[in-house]
């Protein structure tokens, strides 16, 4: 068989991950629903009226005044804001046109990220993306061209969770606090990423353990790549980078970055794993496609 | 025939895909501004709808912890310094503090790239003219409109820095302060 084919026959044969893409799919637009119920709360501040985020010109051009358009109209904020929620909402299920409430999700999604991009961090942005390459899967579809998309999308939200890991990798060798093993130490030292408990607790100063967390979370960051890849290391490799995003959440205050990490997990766990999470046995049959 | 159009449809989709983290691959690695043609390509691509930052705490993080604080004058008296999410009433890790902390990095950068002096005397004339600042002075203008139900005459901000010591030198603090001029809200 050429490798042409082999390409083709993998990508058509069945959906490869059902299970994991399906997870993915509930964790993905479940987190944007709950984003959403968090801020709500402080939305008028946010997106409205009296918002306290400041609104600057942008470059002109169709595809920034309609994703800026909040900046300009604040008045649709309350629109856009419900919209979001109840297409986050019905994105989690699976019916037959769901794509269209999933491109719903997303282009409002941005719409609200850029109408108070002060008030979010990469974890919105990693969601939306997510979301975007989600919006073209369908788990549980027996049409050919469906199984070859999900597959694709598969790939996709692979490959973009992959990118994180590396550019941020990139990123923290390029300067030389990581390098030294003190950015640990800084970070937690400074309060919007640390608790007074923290700050209080002596741990800060025991400088053996900021370098090993600093050298914990650089290490891990740059092996990402290569250990999800490998079958009998992974699932201990990911629980590590669950407790590691755990961490991130409660000790720096950063729940929505590591909630959205650690939820990104799901593409890579196991189909048998993810048929438990989902709370159904893996039966293997349901997405083999319709012959041609 | 049939199989034909899938193989067709399955290139289309993986030359798409590709085409796309290359481009959102240029983009996440070069560092703005992006001039040369490849990566001014892949901003034009990626901005708005592909958009992502990943050097979260990268390359290095600040070596200080900084808050901005505000006080407000009605009738010619100032009022006490206040912390500006904490003072008008929003807890220590609310998103309102994330979004003064985001304002904060903005302006500590002016504050390290655009204050200097001249005539013995500091300059804040860029400082005050750039969007960062512009940027604070709305958020605390509004946070104070909001719990007091109306402009103050006058606002002044300040950012307060505490410096970390290095990892091996001693555990003490250094602070300090910067006050930026007083911005009278009728002007």
């Amino acid at each position: 068989m050429k490798w042409t084919e082999r390409i083709s026959h993998y990508f058509i044969s069945e959906s490869q991950h059902p299970k994991a893409q399906r997870l993915l799919e509930i964790f993905v637009y479940g987190w944007l629903v709950g984003n959403m119920i968090f801020l709500f709360p402080v939305r008028d501040m946010l997106w409205g009226m009296d918002a306290v985020v400041a609104r600057g010109g942008y470059d002109d051009g169709v595809l920034n005044n309609f994703f800026f358009q909040l900046v300009y109209v604040p008045q649709r904020a309350e629109i856009f804001y419900w919209i979001h929620i109840l297409a986050s909402l019905l994105s989690i299920l699976n019916f037959r046109f769901v794509f269209v409430v999933r491109l719903v999700s997303w282009t409002t999604g941005l719409i609200l990220y850029y109408g108070a991009f002060n008030a979010f961090n990469s974890g919105f942005l990693l969601v939306l993306l997510l979301a975007f390459y989600l919006a073209f899967s369908k788990t549980n579809s027996k049409n050919p061209y469906r199984i070859a998309l999900n597959n694709v999308v598969y790939w996709c939200c692979v490959i973009q969770i992959l990118m994180v890991y590396v550019v941020a990798s990139f990123f923290k060798l390029t300067g030389a606090m990581w390098l030294d093993g003190d950015t640990m130490y800084y970070s937690l030292h400074i309060h919007r990423f640390s608790h007074d408990s923290v700050l209080q607790s002596g741990i800060l100063q025991h400088e053996f353990a900021m370098r090993s967390l600093n050298y914990l979370a650089l290490a891990y960051q740059m092996l990402f790549p290569v250990v999800v890849f490998l079958g009998r290391g992974r699932i201990p490799f990911l629980i590590v980078g669950a407790l590691f995003h755990l961490f991130i959440c409660v000790v720096m205050n950063l729940w929505d970055f590591g909630l959205a990490m650690i939820f990104a997990y799901a593409i890579f766990l196991p189909e048998t794993v993810a048929a438990k999470l989902l709370g159904r046995p893996q039966t293997g049959e349901a997405t083999k496609p319709r012959s041609l | 025939m049939k199989k034909k159009m899938l193989h067709i449809f399955i290139v289309a989709i993986l030359g798409g895909a590709l085409l796309h983290f290359t481009l959102t691959g240029i983009y996440s690695f070069s560092k703005s501004p992006r001039n040369d043609s490849i990566t001014h390509i892949s901003e034009q691509y990626a901005v708005p709808v592909f958009h992502q930052n990943w050097s979260l705490f990268a390359p290095d993080v600040p070596k200080y912890d900084v808050q901005l604080e505000f006080r407000a004058a009605e009738n010619g008296l100032w009022q006490n310094w206040n912390d500006a999410s904490q003072g008008n009433g929003f807890a220590d890790h609310s998103r309102i503090e994330y979004i003064e902390q985001n304002i904060n990095t903005g302006l500590a950068w002016q504050v390290v790239n655009n204050l200097y002096s001249s005539n013995n005397s500091v300059q804040y004339d860029r400082i005050v003219a750039s969007g960062n600042y512009l940027q604070a002075l709305h958020f605390v203008s509004r946070l104070v409109e909001r719990k007091e139900n109306g402009q103050p005459d006058s606002l002044q901000l300040r950012l307060n820095f505490r410096f970390t010591p290095a990892l091996d030198k001693a555990y003490t603090f250094q602070t300090t302060h910067l006050e930026f001029p007083v911005y009278h809200l009728e002007e």
